[in-house]
């Protein structure tokens, strides 16, 4: 081999192994750099992870009040279900209030959830409500919405005033009302009631009461205290009074509506009082109602006779209602009461009711009780005639009168009873307040000594023989 | 020409290997073997170091990947829940206690003392709320409308009924309302069988206020950039 040729094979062998090991090297620099490159983005997550790591515990803190007002948000903004029971309400407060419905509509919410108006969760409802009632009754029937448990807002309503004719002629306001009413009810979505585990809940939640409180506060929904109408005037009525001579003392429109309100309600409480008299469970209790009823009708009469003589009612609402919801509900009262009372009397066993009733109280020493049961029934026995087994029965009751009378007086008498002596042979002695008395001395008015026992004295007190133990 | 060493074999140079293809074959030798070195240094020094750090930050991250997804859970239940929260105390800002204002205006009407100071009556009441999706640059948030009469011949009568609706001593409207708007009445042809006879027709008009200002969130102004002080000015 010439030297040519040695030289030529020494410089392909070390070129060729320079260039594999260069081919490595530079693998490796790749590698290096890819790794140094990954090592680098790991950091970064690392440290993001970190970062959002840290905020885990308020996270945490977060979902555990969230949790616990939960319920607190569903009272308020419940689920479908209890949306059945919205009309259900509207109802028991028309009944309550007085306010008469006339229509109740559903409003299109489609529109708005079409115009992206409507939270995701949450779909808007809202009721167009069509009534009739005067501005009190109005206000005390929206203030039942607006205090209700569950959310709801009145978005708008309109109050049209009734007629002047119109409330010449029924008496009572009944104004046009249309108002819009609209709540919200929950639509949960897949996934919106998954619950992720936290580790000592408990405990945390503890720790969080100030926290849970507080936003429990906050979810409060305001409210305000409708306390009605406190004697002021509907301003949705004209209160302009027919022109007549001027008179100092007349009564202004309110004045004139305030008193017709009170006799108003007095005359309810007869017709109840009245309801309840024919329902009474017992003729006693029947006959006492009755007779609270005649003194209460009297006074109302008295009061609509000074009105009337007086002029004072003279606003035409005012004086319709009067006849309406006074005058003659209190006339067919009386009349029904006069019926009552003319063709009947106390019957056979209310007699017998109150005379078996009067003979417990006598027996019982109650002497009051027994005459103020009569007393209940005396009036009546008066319209007792040709009607002999009832005579008979009343004659019975008036004995029991007066017997319990006699002893009630004779029970109140007071003795003072000393020592006493009965000799054979000598008329009996015994020590009556302080002086001796013997059989036939008086003690007193109506008072005179029958009989002298050991422990006992007999006293003859109007007519009857009554005893005294000591 | 051909050479022809005749020396005997004791006398002939011995054959050698050239100096310069040692030295070549040694440069060779060292070149190739820094190359080994320098690829042994990166392969079982730098890399090896790499990826014992790569292997340490992956355990890292590993182990914070769960508590990474507790977090991601957490807030997804947050949103879902806070929606609910947030709804509500928007709409229940946005809500008018309409029975409030309407029994506040009753008041405001019987403190005229039939007539002493005013004497008025409505013919209607309208109120209406904006919608609150129609965003906050709205011009107007609701209102509070009605057709009013005037019983007295003294139309000023109207001005004192405008002044008590305004009145916080009376009422509180001006919280959850603006001021009226400007007075304008038109007297009714007299009616002679009534007192008064004469009473005149005013409309009322409140615009709601907006649900920041009824709820008493007070918007602070904003504040132009203090001047510098000028060179002169006294320390």
């Amino acid at each position: 081999m010439n030297e040519k040729k040695v030289w030529i094979g020494i410089a392909i062998c070390g070129s060729l192994v320079a260039t594999t090991l260069g081919y490595f090297l530079r693998s490796e620099k790749l590698s290096i750099v890819e790794c140094q490159d990954s090592v680098t983005v790991l950091r970064a997550q690392i440290d993001k992870a970190r970062t959002t790591v840290r905020g885990t515990p308020e996270l945490e803190r977060e979902v555990i009040v969230l949790r616990e007002i939960a319920e607190r948000i569903k009272e308020v903004l419940p689920d479908t279900k209890d949306l059945n029971d919205l009309i259900r309400n509207f109802q028991d407060y028309s009944r309550e209030t007085g306010v008469v419905p006339s229509s109740f509509k559903p409003k299109d919410a489609a529109k708005d959830r079409a115009k992206g108006k409507v939270a995701s969760a949450f779909e808007k409802v809202a009721y167009t409500l069509t009534l009739e009632a005067d501005l009190f009754q109005y206000l005390d029937f929206l203030n039942r919405i607006e205090t209700h448990r569950r959310f709801m807002s009145v978005n708008s309503f309109k109050i049209d005033a009734t007629s002047r004719r119109k409330l010449e002629a029924d008496g009572v306001a009944s104004h046009r009302i249309q108002m819009e009413v609209e709540t919200y009810k929950y639509v949960p979505k897949a996934g919106d009631t998954d619950e992720v585990r936290i580790e000592g809940y408990e405990r945390k939640r503890d720790l969080l009461a100030g926290e849970i409180n507080r936003r429990r506060q906050a979810l409060t929904i305001a409210t305000y205290s409708y306390r009605g109408s406190r004697g002021r005037r509907d301003p949705l009525i004209d209160p302009r009074v027919p022109v007549r001579v001027e008179d100092p003392n007349a009564w202004t429109v309110q004045r004139q509506m305030e008193e017709v309100d009170e006799l108003v309600r007095r005359v309810e409480e007869a017709l109840v009082f009245w309801g309840s008299s024919r329902h009474a469970d017992s003729v006693l209790d029947r006959m006492v109602k009755r007779s609270e009823l005649e003194k209460t009708l009297a006074m109302l009469e008295e009061d609509l006779r000074r009105i009337d003589g007086e002029k004072k009612v003279n606003y035409k609402p005012a004086e319709t209602r009067l006849k309406l919801n006074v005058v003659d509900p209190l006339a067919l009262l009386r009349k029904e009461l006069e019926d009552t009372r003319a063709v009947a009397g106390p019957s056979r066993e209310e007699l017998e009711h109150v005379g078996v009733s009067m003979e417990r109280h006598i027996l019982a020493g109650e002497y009051e009780a027994a005459l103020s049961a009569f007393k209940a029934l005396s009036d009546g026995l008066e319209l007792i005639q040709r009607d002999p087994p009832r005579e008979v029965l009343a004659d019975w009751l008036r004995q029991l009168a007066f017997d319990a009378e006699t002893l009630r007086d004779f029970a109140k008498i007071k003795l003072s009873m000393g020592g006493y002596a009965i000799i054979e042979e000598n008329p009996p002695v015994v020590i009556i307040n302080g002086r001796s008395r013997s059989i036939g001395d008086p003690v007193g008015n109506d008072l005179i000594v029958e009989a002298i026992r050991p422990a006992e004295v007999d006293f003859i007190y109007r007519g009857v023989v009554l005893t005294r133990q000591y | 020409m051909i050479t022809i060493n005749l020396l005997p074999d004791e006398f002939r140079k011995r054959a050698q290997t050239p100096m310069r293809m040692v030295a070549a074959v040694g440069l060779a030798v060292a070149l190739n073997a820094s190359l080994f070195a320098w690829w042994s240094y990166l392969r079982f020094g730098v890399l090896a170091n790499v990826e014992t750090s790569r292997s340490v930050l992956q355990l890292d991250m590993d182990g914070l990947k769960p508590q990474v997804t507790y977090h991601e859970s957490l807030q997804k239940e947050i949103t879902t829940r806070s929606g609910r929260e947030r709804t509500l105390a928007e709409i229940t800002s946005n809500r008018v206690l309409w029975t409030k204002v309407v029994d506040e205006l009753c008041d405001v009407v019987h403190a005229g003392r039939e007539g002493i100071e005013h004497f008025v009556w409505f013919d209607d009441i309208q109120a209406k709320m904006e919608d609150a999706g129609a965003g906050r640059r709205r011009s107007s948030f609701g209102s509070l409308k009605a057709s009013g009469h005037s019983g007295s011949t003294a139309y000023e009568q109207v001005a004192n009924f405008l002044e008590d609706v305004e009145d916080p001593t009376l009422s509180s409207l001006m919280t959850a309302l603006n001021k009226p708007a400007d007075l304008e009445a038109k007297k009714n042809e007299p009616e002679e069988d009534l007192v008064p006879a004469v009473n005149w027709s005013f409309p009322l008009q409140l615009e709601l206020k907006s649900p920041d200002e009824r709820n008493g969130v007070v918007k602070k102004p904003i504040q132009k950039a203090e001047k510098a002080p000028s060179k002169g000015a006294a320390k």
